[in-house]
């Protein structure tokens, strides 16, 4: 993990986060961008919430997952990079306060492993400034 | 069978995706299939619960939380989705011109995986982010999906090759008019636009095709029928031109209205910049009118190029070329006008689309490719 921040955070000066349901959503307000990570994706977003240090994310995702530590630290590097580059964290080396534990896999059976991934809308934006088609509809009569 | 159809807009909205709809789902409501339509409230400005024709319409707030940025909306309008979709528990999701609000319904999580059908709209139905677009994402969800041209499959598969094998084109359709079509009038000529006025519709070329022909033809007129965010600039484009006072721009048209303003019409101007199957087109042609268009999209398909109008490229000068050459020859303009009447009634009937959906449904549902069952 050479060059990555030992931690981040949200970059909550231009992105804001949330998780619904199982599943991250993360939108950029400064482009517009909205994206959501979910499955192993939105464990990886809670422990960054939580302050986790990177390196220790691989150790909680292999504890419950049926990965190995060397391809979870791998896929994660690579998630959290993209997090910084898409502006949505930001490194903070302040450590938390708040002890993180594994995530729980029920009966000690490692959960299927599915690499977490950042999914991007990119045409957010430009769908959200179509017009709505909606002109004058009170000065129609439509037959219903 | 259950169907959910998912719709950025819907009636009282107003244009082809939307009329197509109000009609299309009363008449597979009567095939049997239950229909709960979920689209957008506009803002809050249409109520969240509403019944059109006995189906039952439900409207989340689902553009405005995505507008909000606030994840704490975006949150409850997911639940608010979740539980309609937990509730009316669907067979399949047609999804109908995937837009913004498809990340609800990607977003939405269910106690099973819903059998997804996709339809096409436009050509730049596409978005041009290949793979990191929310479209690209609801379009590769999707069992199968549909087109309503073939301009517009290919454009689709062109953007993402992996739905070659599950796409298909369902053309779009109008029920024939009860009235007959009547003959051309040509004392005064009458040319007719029909449609949205945004750019993609080349409604701008019309007017510079009008002021180009109106040096022939002193008397004719230009009936501009629909409205939309280009209305103030070509209304003031029309005075710049000098050709103000030839032009009726007479807003939106009750859908039943529209077969008579067609026949009051010599031929139909279609400029567009690019399509999908224009409705007003397949309405102008059952009412044996000559269109004179550009070959984008559908347009392509529904008009055959100096059969049953003229195709040319979008500049004014050829516009006016092909609309003059028609003026001037009656009988022509009246054969082809015949000829888009037939033309339409074997490629774009009504029973013959509505067949393809409900075929369509019972087809996503049997084989639900993806298999996503939990």
């Amino acid at each position: 993990m050479e060059g990555l921040a030992s931690r981040v955070r949200l970059n909550d000066q231009e992105a804001v986060a949330k998780i619904i349901d199982g599943e991250a959503i993360l939108i950029n307000l400064v482009s517009g961008v909205y994206y959501s990570m979910d499955g192993t994706g939105a464990v990886i977003w809670s422990l960054i919430q939580a302050g986790e240090p990177v390196e220790r994310m691989a150790a909680s995702l292999a504890a419950s997952y049926d990965v190995t530590l060397e391809q979870a630290a791998i896929d994660i590097e690579a998630v959290v990079r993209e997090l910084l580059e898409q502006r949505l964290v930001v490194p903070d080396d302040v450590p938390s306060s708040f002890p993180t534990a594994p995530v729980a896999a029920g009966n000690g059976t490692k959960l299927p492993y599915v690499a977490p991934a950042l999914n991007a809308y990119t045409d957010m934006g430009d769908l959200l400034a179509l017009d709505p088609p909606v002109p004058g509809f009170n000065d129609i009569s439509w037959e219903k | 069978m259950r169907v959910v159809f998912w719709t950025e807009a819907f009636w009282p909205a107003i244009g082809g995706v939307e009329v197509l709809a109000s009609r299309l789902l009363p008449a597979l409501s009567q095939r049997r299939h239950e229909i709960l339509v979920v689209t957008d409230d506009d803002m809050g400005r249409l109520p969240s619960q509403d019944e059109f024709r006995s189906i039952v319409v439900r409207r989340p707030s689902m553009r405005a939380a995505l507008l909000s940025r606030s994840p704490e909306r975006i949150a409850a309008v997911r639940a608010e989705t979740a539980a309609l979709m937990q509730a009316f528990r669907p067979e399949i999701v047609h999804l109908n011109c995937p837009g913004a609000s498809g990340f609800f319904l990607r977003r939405t999580p269910t106690s099973r995986r819903v059998p997804l059908l996709a339809t096409l709209h436009s050509e730049r139905a596409m978005p041009s982010g290949g793979s990191a677009t929310l479209v690209a994402k609801l379009v590769a969800d999707a069992d199968w999906v549909t087109a309503v041209s073939e301009q517009v499959l290919a454009a689709a598969r062109l953007a993402l090759p992996s739905i070659a094998s599950r796409s298909s084109v369902v053309y779009n359709a109008v029920e024939e008019p009860a009235e007959e079509p009547q003959p051309l009038p040509f004392d005064p000529p009458v040319l007719l636009y029909l449609g949205r006025l945004a750019p993609e519709k080349g409604v701008d070329r019309a007017l510079m095709t009008l002021s180009r022909v109106a040096s022939i033809y002193p008397h004719i007129r230009l009936v501009v029928a629909g409205d939309g965010p280009e209305r103030p600039t070509l209304e003031a484009q029309a005075t710049q031109l000098g050709i103000r006072d030839a032009i009726d721009f007479v807003g939106w048209v009750s859908p039943a209205r529209v077969p008579a303003l067609i026949n009051s019409a010599t031929l139909v101007l279609m400029p567009s910049r690019w399509e999908g199957l224009p409705l007003a087109g397949i309405e102008a042609a059952l009412m044996a009118r000559p269109i004179v268009g550009t070959p984008v999209g559908g347009l392509a398909e529904l008009v055959e190029n100096g059969v049953t109008g003229l195709l040319v490229n979008g500049a004014p000068t050829e516009l006016a070329d092909a609309v003059v050459s028609l003026l001037g020859d009656r009988d022509r303009a009246t054969a082809m006008g015949w000829a888009a009447r037939r033309r339409a009634q074997a490629l774009f009937g009504w029973g013959t689309c509505v067949d393809s959906y409900d075929r369509m449904y019972e087809k996503v549902r049997r084989e639900n490719v993806h298999g996503r069952v939990g």
